[in-house]
């Protein structure tokens, strides 16, 4: 079963206990992970990473590529199984990226979502996602990476990416 | 690259050094003090301002939603803050942030653009604030001190992040810590 990533804020999402938070009732979770679950028309944007996770890279760089500046890149990642233990629906469906590929073959939507789905989905994530951070430097390289191989088209990219990106390119033709 | 301590950062003068010298040479010694006088009130009032936009900026910014790589009216505002006004603008961003008196989103994400600016007359109080940021209460502040200092990518950092990682007792945060860490004793040895 493929896994499922959505991007986030790590700091939101750190392991806080109940010593971090004393308000916190036991069983509950802080409500600050839920900014990273906006959801439009009760869906939610996903993306599908295989099990061995080989198209990673290629997604995190079709992610950074949609982004106005070039930053670390943090991610929750789970596996899809979860979802059908919390009764959430996904439905594939076409990505905005500037990767055309993954748009079509890595996308969908966590549709039909109520308020008490989404806790319960920021409760799973806390508890079986694995939560991690690439960092600027590897997102340079990713998105250079996608540039050159043609996954990414140059003119896609906003201003400042693209100029990052040039300039890391040439510095390693050299 | 030396380090300054927040008290250290003067506010800069709103007139170029060598018009100021000529300026005061030929004036008597009353009208020195005078022409003192106006200039420590005009610093006050400039000092006043940047801290009136400040408060501002600070405020509506807890109703804008950030995103790791997204510009926003707050990021875009911050950095033409300390463009415009330099290390006077830095220290009166330290001060609500250090204090702890903004939200740690917000905060966190002044720490994240100190990071990423390019403007180097303020690249030794950025830095500072950066690694001062890494002792901050809160987590999620000492996260975007991090990654300040990861965009920054100034080796000067290191002994900071050091004791930062020592002091740290989130294991995730000191895992972030260490991998900033790593990539600046990696580009101290390109240098």
């Amino acid at each position: 079963m493929p896994l499922i990533l959505r991007k986030i804020r790590k700091a939101r999402w750190h392991q806080y206990s109940q010593s971090y938070f004393p308000w916190l009732l036991e069983d509950d979770i802080p409500a600050d992970p839920l900014g990273d679950l906006a959801t439009n028309d009760n869906a939610l944007s996903v993306w599908q990473i295989d099990d061995d996770k080989s198209n990673l890279p290629r997604v995190a760089a079709a992610l950074a590529a949609n982004c106005d500046d070039l930053s670390n890149l943090d991610y929750a990642l789970f596996d899809q199984q979860v979802l059908k233990e919390i009764n959430i629906v996904i439905r594939p469906s076409k990505g905005n990226s500037p990767d055309e590929i993954v748009n079509q073959n890595c996308h969908s939507d966590l549709v039909e979502l109520s308020a008490r789905q989404l806790v319960n989905l920021a409760k799973a994530i806390l508890t079986h996602a694995e939560i991690k951070r690439i960092s600027e430097k590897e997102v340079l390289h990713l998105l250079a990476q996608a540039v050159v191989s043609g996954q990414i088209e140059r003119p896609k990219l906003r201003a400042k990416i693209g100029m990052k990106i040039d300039k890391h390119i040439a510095l390693n033709k050299n | 690259m030396s380090q300054k301590s927040v008290s250290e950062f003067a506010v800069s003068s709103p007139w170029p050094t060598e018009t100021l010298s000529s300026a005061v040479l030929p004036l008597r010694e009353d009208d020195q003090a005078e022409w003192l006088e106006k200039s420590a009130a005009i610093q006050q009032d400039r000092r006043e301002e940047i801290r009136q936009k400040i408060a501002a900026l600070f405020a509506a910014a807890t109703d804008q939603r950030f995103e790791d790589g997204m510009e926003s009216e707050f990021s875009n505002e911050l950095v033409a803050l300390v463009e415009e006004h330099g290390d006077a603008a830095v220290k009166a961003i330290a001060h609500p942030i250090i204090s702890e008196i903004v939200s740690a989103e917000v905060a966190a994400e002044a720490l994240r653009w100190f990071g990423r600016m390019d403007h180097m007359p303020t690249d030794n109080a950025r830095l500072w604030l950066l690694e001062r940021g890494l002792f901050c209460s809160s987590a999620q502040v000492r996260d975007g001190a991090a990654l300040g200092l990861a965009a920054m990518d100034d080796p000067h950092a290191i002994t900071c992040l050091k004791q930062a990682i020592q002091k740290e007792k989130h294991a995730a945060l000191r895992e972030d810590l260490a991998q900033v860490l790593m990539q600046l004793e990696a580009s101290e040895q390109c240098r």
